[in-house]
């Protein structure tokens, strides 16, 4: 299937829009984020960007959450998960890869602490998990968790019904 | 199957068989150096291996002035930085070092400083922070196991964080790997047994994680099939040279299988393992190597049963139906561990090492779910996993 580049770039720039505050709002109704994220140093900011100057999504540990601080197309953070390519974050946000295989596959470099990237992955793992229906996030996540159908539809529902309203906040 | 790719990578010239450290004076000469400077630490000094070196330098009517022989087990910040200053000092235009994984992480990390210029080596912490070659480095392995000679990491310590840093960067690999077994020959037969299972753990987890691909498996295959040819010939006979030969090529291998597809679960708790019970790496590996690959057993079963003929040879796989063949490879490496325990008492589990205790546990598990091998392992792991793995570990069933 060929898309168009500003089609793809659109494409993963919304779902970078969607993930980000995902993550911030799992990070407040979900108890499992919510300890992952208690083992990043608090201020800590993270980016998801394309290289070289496609879309980047920035958030940041507070004292309390994750704080998303919206998606543009410069800036630096103390971690950075970086896409070598636009047509990477695609594959990786149509779910035919998950991050670990995309780190495998040298499709993702990392600048940071290895330990905090594991830590954000297991955020982005959890969050996937939650809101997306169980066979496309078998294909997202390396293993599925054991959660019960209340809780995943209560947890998606928390985060979908709060999405629109999330909104950007400045950095501490 | 469409999005299928994979990189391989390994620019480092191999100088390897009987008397190769005498070709380096040329290839340094080739490189336009003649002022190289060594590296080395006092265990390597008194064992005379230096003498080795020394001599084919001067035999080539080279002297080697320069020679820091201090480095220390766990390197820091602050021992590359001097280094660096005497590098410069002695206007030195390339690095020799001799010794294990310090000594080779130091030189790494020294080659950044002489290279890039700067006093401090934090402004390079990290991966892919380095954009040009670095000075000719010669890596002279006196162990096999590691394989740090074919890598593109150095881990030094922060002096002042007391935290280890991790460099990445394929400029750090050295121009040219020494492989003579007169290096390896005085090496006592337990860490001569701990260091080649490090290496079998590299080419295993080469061939069985997320970043396999087809050339580091032929690396990967190869040398278990070195590894477990020779490794009982040097247990028995430690000052037989071609399989002290066999098994510095096999570490060689193998660390070029791994740094271009990377490691998993074994490391990952072995690496926590190592670093709260301050239990020797290969013995580490040694221990939870059969375990791990029981827990990742049925995603890489196939990979598994593949590896049969290289682990236990081509006529035992020809006899082991296909449906068995994975669990005989586990079996293969059990009793290779076995083989290793009869001949020179390696631990073959937690509780025979006599270093960990089980309150020790959580710690580990902690450490090994946010260690950086846990991203490519084939099947995810959480704490839980873990401390499964460790109990399993524990000892060696009846």
């Amino acid at each position: 299937m060929r898309i168009g580049s500003t089609l793809k770039r659109a494409y993963v720039s919304t779902m970078m829009r969607i993930v980000g505050r995902g993550l911030a709002i799992g990070s407040r109704v979900d108890s499992e984020i919510a300890r992952e994220l208690s083992h990043l140093p608090v201020e800590m900011t993270i980016a998801m960007r394309v290289y070289p100057n496609g879309p980047c999504c920035f958030l940041q540990r507070t004292h309390d959450d994750l704080a998303y601080l919206g998606v543009r197309d410069s800036g630096t953070a103390d971690m950075e998960i970086i896409f070598k390519h636009l047509q990477h974050a695609w594959l990786l946000y149509t779910f035919q890869e998950n991050t670990p295989v995309a780190f495998a596959r040298n499709r993702i470099v990392l600048d940071g602490e290895v330990a905090h990237a594991t830590v954000f992955n297991r955020c982005l793992a959890r969050l996937l998990s939650l809101i997306l229906p169980r066979v496309i996030a078998r294909r997202a996540v390396k293993r599925y968790p054991a959660i019960a159908l209340r809780d995943k539809l209560f947890l998606a529902a928390s985060i979908y019904l709060r999405l629109p309203l999330e909104r950007t906040r400045p950095a501490l | 199957m469409t999005s299928r790719y994979y990189e391989f990578y390994c620019p480092v010239k191999i100088l390897a068989g009987l008397k190769a450290l005498e070709h380096l004076p040329a290839e340094l000469a080739e490189r336009g150096c003649a002022a190289p400077m060594v590296l080395t630490d006092k265990g390597v000094r008194q064992a005379g291996l230096i003498d080795h070196v020394d001599l084919a330098f001067t035999e080539a009517g080279i002297s080697l002035d320069a020679v820091f022989d201090d480095i220390p087990p766990d390197s820091s910040t602050d021992v590359v930085e001097q280094i660096a200053r005497l590098f410069r000092e002695h206007n030195c235009d390339s690095l020799i070092a001799v010794g294990g994984g310090s000594v080779l992480d130091t030189a790494k990390a020294v080659n950044i400083l002489v290279s890039e210029g700067g006093e401090f080596l934090r402004a390079y912490v990290g991966a892919h922070k380095l954009t040009r070659p670095l000075k000719p480095l010669v890596a002279i392995a006196t162990t096999a196991g590691t394989g740090s000679e074919v890598t593109s990491v150095a881990v030094i310590k922060d002096t002042h964080k007391q935290k280890k840093d991790a460099f990445q960067s394929s400029h750090l690999m050295p121009a040219i790997a020494v492989i003579d077994p007169r290096m390896t020959l005085t090496v006592p037969p337990g860490i001569t047994a701990a260091t080649a299972m490090d290496a079998l753990t590299h080419a295993v987890e080469a061939y069985t994680c997320l970043a396999k691909n087809p050339i580091s498996d032929a690396y990967a295959a190869a040398a278990i099939r070195k590894i477990v040819a020779a490794l009982p010939t040097v247990l028995a006979d430690p000052g037989h040279t071609s399989a002290r030969l066999e098994l510095a090529e096999a570490a060689t291998m193998a660390g070029i299988a791994f740094s271009n597809s990377m490691v998993g679960l074994v490391h990952a708790i072995g690496h926590s393992l190592g670093a709260v019970c301050h239990l020797h790496h290969g013995t580490c590996m040694s221990l939870l190597l059969p375990y791990v690959l029981q827990y990742n057993y049925e995603t890489i079963r196939t990979d598994l049963a593949e590896l049969l003929p290289f682990l236990a040879g081509d006529e035992v796989a020809r006899a082991t139906p296909l449906d068995e063949r994975a669990k005989a490879s586990i079996a293969a490496i059990r009793d290779l561990r076995d083989m290793i325990f009869d001949a020179t008492q390696l631990p073959r589990s937690l509780g025979e090492s006599g270093k960990v205790d089980k309150s020790q546990f959580e710690k580990i598990a902690d450490l090994a779910v946010d260690d950086g091998a846990l991203m490519f392992n084939p099947v995810d792991a959480d704490r839980s996993d873990v401390l499964r793995i460790l109990e399993n570990a524990w000892e060696v069933p009846d």
